[in-house]
């Protein structure tokens, strides 16, 4: 549960209308009661007036009642008129000290937020607690309507349009956010959190999100602890067509050199004993290399081994709105596979690589997948075939699929 | 009797017995639906229902019996009473009347004939667009809705312009306008809104499916085209609650004085408080948009508008308990429903200035908040106020009365599911509506389970209803013409049960009431 400075104006509002709601409803209730008891047929005489067939009734009724209900309904309706909009200005209008601006994107079916830092978030909203977050708010589809019900605020996400929602949460804590118009199939999972946590926590936080933002570069990393003496040779494998990175440990008790040859030549001269250091160059093609560890002069200090770097089918991927189009409809069973993946669309879509597509999400086949993939991201993906046939993918995300978000490459 | 009559006739009486039975089909469906979901939501992580079925479901329930059951079932008593209150002979135009009652039933069968045709519209009764957009809702479930309620649009329209004829022009010599009955008068207020408000739908749906099938964009526009099926829908959604409601409450204020046995109190106000209340409808429309960010002064506006429109009903209200004061109350089934149902309509009006207030409305929009105040005015009040007209006039349509035990069990077991059904609701307002599942964990479950077990009572009350008045066609004790000495003249007009039509043109603007 989360509480903002919205939680207590509306609650309190809330109180007032129900107070006088409930007095007002209780009365005009026992009123109706007890005319209708009082005057119950209890063999009194029929009134002179009753009505009579082929008649019309006479007229009743004192101008008075009129005066009385439009004064006393009056009166009470500009009570609380006064009440909903003094309580309206401080919903509908930001403070001045707003502190981060967030944009929101409620899709079929999900919530992206974009953090003014460039990454973005799905479902899951983080905000330093006790400061004014401004969302603005859009949908790239249908209707949507941002609802935290523990805020007591809520507005539409309408497509072409912006709407601007703001929030103080005060304290720490996690409310939930739910979609309550009616949008599709999804429309009841469409549920995500607001978590408010300490500034500095949300400092933190943000500096790792910045650092994990995925990329359509492929990045192979292999940990290679390096000692003086290698016992056997050593063996890497590594896919072509992206970049390498070595992250080589000395494990000795003396000062180390690594290298590695050709193609690449490639090498640290020096690395103290139990330090780290990152050896990152590209493979854009198929070879085999060996590497070594050096003593300070240089000279083989004994441990080796050989990197070989496979030849792969590079296949890029285009994800939009509602399609996934691949560069190739054939792929070779005998070379590994690299998924260039670029999500093209307006919305967050992933990539999913399997053997068997399903209607019922629990019965795909999932081999190799991509993580959630914000409009304009990228991801690659390094998949090796297993065996000739059909090869699907698809874009897992609900309703996504069953949109037209599924394709086939043949395995040959 | 032969059954071809009922497929020929032009006779006002009999047109108005097959709304009123085609409406009560056409609830039967509504309420099975609602079952159906209602069975679904019993329970946390319920898989008895499919999503995609349930979007079905709660879409067509809203259609159906807000469309299809409320509004046409005013008409039947329409159709039956509005000629004997005002000493006409039959409607002015009985052939347009007979081709209002089939448009209807047509546009009924082609809109819930999706269920059969590969799925019916899942997009909610309110047709929200972009979701109607082909590229959202692909299926043909829209486009039959859609063309279902054009063909019913065709059918209101048709008639609101027939009973403004015979009202204005058919009413018996010396009957003044203002010495009309109160149901009579409902009806005008009634088809006065509907002729303003149904063009809207109809057109907007006309535009809809024009979207879907031939390219244009005035809602599938890139910015902001659902915005414009909003304002659309809901001039015409606003209004169209008091087509529900106006007629239910001339039926109550038929049946209030006639078990009172004393004149409607204050009738000249409650007139012009019916007519400013028709008038206002027509300006509160955006307070179904609070939360679409429309412009502010627009909201502060229909905010105001919408607080002022209770005005008029407390009016409406005060003088319909004052009726009763120095009277001679007999707690009849039709008295003792119509008190039930303005007890809860209560309850219904004061949660509706909840909802007009602009800082309370966005945290309850799209919630079960929602659903409980409009089942309080539609369901408890309007619906249960014309269940209480169909048991005070079912001698006049039959010959025959019902039975007064069942009736009563039938009052107490509807208030009671209600209250079990939509009170609870309110009780889990931070619950989105046409959900069709949730987790166990966020606590909905027990109060669902007595909201599922309140609409199975309320629905088997419904059951006895309907078995009470078909069991009285033929078992009921013969009535006699005028058993409650009411104060309508549809009492006095004619015999009852209604006599076969004569053969050959019905003749106009005989004086039948002249006794």
């Amino acid at each position: 549960m989360g509480d903002a400075a919205s939680t207590p104006i509306v609650d309190n509002l809330f109180r007032l209308y129900f107070t006088i709601g409930i007095i007002l409803t209780l009365l005009v209730f026992f009123f109706l009661v007890y005319s209708a008891w009082r005057f119950r047929a209890r063999g009194q005489e029929e009134p002179a007036d009753a009505p009579r067939a082929g008649e019309v009734p006479p007229n009743r009724g004192h101008p008075y009642v009129v005066f009385g209900t439009v004064i006393v309904v009056g009166a009470i309706l500009f009570g609380l008129s006064i009440g909903t909009l003094s309580s309206h200005q401080f919903l509908e209008h930001p403070p001045d000290d707003v502190s981060l601006v967030i944009d929101a994107t409620g899709f079929q079916f999900g919530w992206m937020f974009e953090y003014p830092q460039g990454f973005q978030t799905f479902r899951e909203l983080r905000v330093p607690a006790n400061e004014a977050i401004l969302l603005r708010i859009t949908s790239p589809d249908v209707m949507h309507k941002f609802h935290v019900a523990d805020y007591n605020i809520g507005i539409d996400a309408i497509p072409g349009r912006t709407n601007h929602l703001w929030f103080n949460a005060t304290g720490p804590g996690v409310a939930e956010i739910r979609c309550a118009e009616l949008c599709g199939i999804g429309h009841g999972q469409m549920v995500g959190s607001i978590a408010a946590i300490p500034r500095a926590e949300f400092d933190a936080w943000v500096q790792e999100q910045l650092a994990t933002l995925p990329t359509p570069n492929f990045v192979q990393v292999f940990d290679l602890n390096v000692t003086r003496e290698g016992p056997v040779p050593g063996q890497l494998q590594a896919v072509a067509g992206g970049e390498i990175h070595l992250r080589l440990t000395n494990n000795a008790s003396t000062t180390l050199g690594f290298r590695l040859g050709g193609p690449y030549n490639v090498s640290v001269p020096s690395m103290a004993p139990n330090s780290a250091a990152w050896l990152n160059f590209s493979a854009p093609g198929p070879a085999t290399a060996t590497y070594e560890a050096t003593n300070e002069t240089g000279s083989r200090a004994g441990f080796s081994g050989t990197l070989r770097v496979l030849e792969s089918q590079r296949v890029t991927v285009s994800l939009t709105e509602w399609k996934v189009t691949p560069s190739a409809k054939t792929v070779r069973l005998d070379q590994p596979v690299l998924f260039i993946v670029t999500n093209d669309g307006k919305i967050v879509h992933d990539l999913n690589v399997g053997g068997h597509w399903d209607a019922d999400p629990d019965s795909r086949d999932i081999h190799a997948k991509t993580p959630d993939l914000a409009a304009g991201r990228g991801a690659a993906l390094a998949y090796f075939p297993r065996a000739k046939g059909t090869l699907y993918l698809w874009c897992n995300l609900p309703g996504h699929s069953e949109s037209g978000m599924l394709t086939t490459l043949e395995v040959v | 009797m032969d059954w071809r009559r009922w497929l020929t006739t032009t006779n006002h009486k009999d047109i108005g017995i097959l709304y009123l039975v085609t409406s009560l089909v056409f609830f039967v469906i509504g309420g099975v639906l609602a079952l159906i979901f209602r069975t679904q939501l019993a329970q946390p992580e319920s898989t008895l229902v499919e999503p995609g079925l349930y979007n079905q479901l709660v879409t067509m329930h809203g259609a159906v019996m807000a469309l299809f059951f409320l509004s046409p079932i005013a008409f039947g008593f329409a159709n039956y009473l509005v000629p004997l209150q005002i000493g006409a002979s039959d409607l002015a135009f009985p052939r347009i009347n007979a081709l209002s009652y089939w448009t209807f039933v047509l546009g009924g069968l082609v809109a819930a004939s999706g269920f059969a045709l590969g799925g019916a519209a899942d997009v909610g009764w309110t047709f929200y667009s972009p979701l109607t957009n082909k590229q959202y809702s692909p299926g043909l479930g829209v486009d039959l809705a859609g063309i279902g309620l054009v063909l019913l649009t065709v059918s209101v329209v048709v008639s609101t312009i027939n009973f403004f004829a015979t009202i204005l022009a058919h009413r018996r010599p010396g009957l003044r306008l203002y010495d009309m009955p109160m149901f009579t008068w409902s009806i005008v207020f009634t088809i006065a809104i509907m002729l303003a408000a149904f063009p809207a739908l109809g057109g907007g749906l006309l535009m809809l499916v024009a979207d879907r099938h031939f390219g244009t964009h005035f809602f599938s526009a890139q910015v902001e085209g659902g915005l414009v099926w909003t304002h659309i829908f809901w001039f015409f959604g606003h209004p169209e609650v008091y087509v529900f409601l106006h007629p239910a409450l001339g039926a109550t204020m038929e049946i209030v004085p006639a078990f009172s046995r004393r004149p409607l109190y204050g009738k000249r106000y409650i007139l012009w408080s019916l007519a400013i209340a028709t008038v206002l409808s027509f300006i509160v429309w955006v307070h179904h948009m609070f939360t679409t960010g429309t412009d502010e002064r627009m909201r502060e506006f229909m905010s105001l508008t919408t607080e002022a429109i209770s005005i008029p009903f407390s009016l409406i209200f005060l003088c319909l308990i004052a009726t009763l004061w120095r009277g001679k109350v007999h707690f009849r089934t039709p008295m003792n429903m119509a008190l039930s149902a303005m007890s809860l309509f209560l309850l219904g009006g004061v949660t509706g200035v909840f909802l007009s207030s602009l800082a309370l409305d966005p945290n309850f929009r799209g919630t079960y908040w929602v659903v409980a105040h409009f089942h309080f005015t539609l369901v408890g009040g309007t619906m249960l106020m014309l269940m209480a007209g169909l048991y005070y006039w079912y001698p006049k349509f039959t010959g025959r009365m019902y039975n007064e035990r069942l009736g009563n069990i039938h009052v107490v077991f509807s208030v009671i599911g209600f209250l079990m059904t939509f009170l609870t609701m309110f009780f889990i307002s931070d619950m989105p509506r046409r959900i069709y599942t949730y987790d166990a964990a966020s606590g909905w479950g027990p109060l669902n389970l007595v909201v599922t077990v309140g609409a199975f009572v309320f629905g088997a009350a419904q059951a006895l209803m309907l078995f009470n008045l078909l069991w009285s066609l033929k078992h009921g004790a013969p009535a006699p013409e005028d058993p409650w000495r009411g104060p309508g003249h549809e009492w006095m007009s004619s015999p009852a049960p209604t006599p076969a039509p004569a053969p050959g043109p019905a003749p106009i603007a005989a004086d039948v009431a002249g006794k």
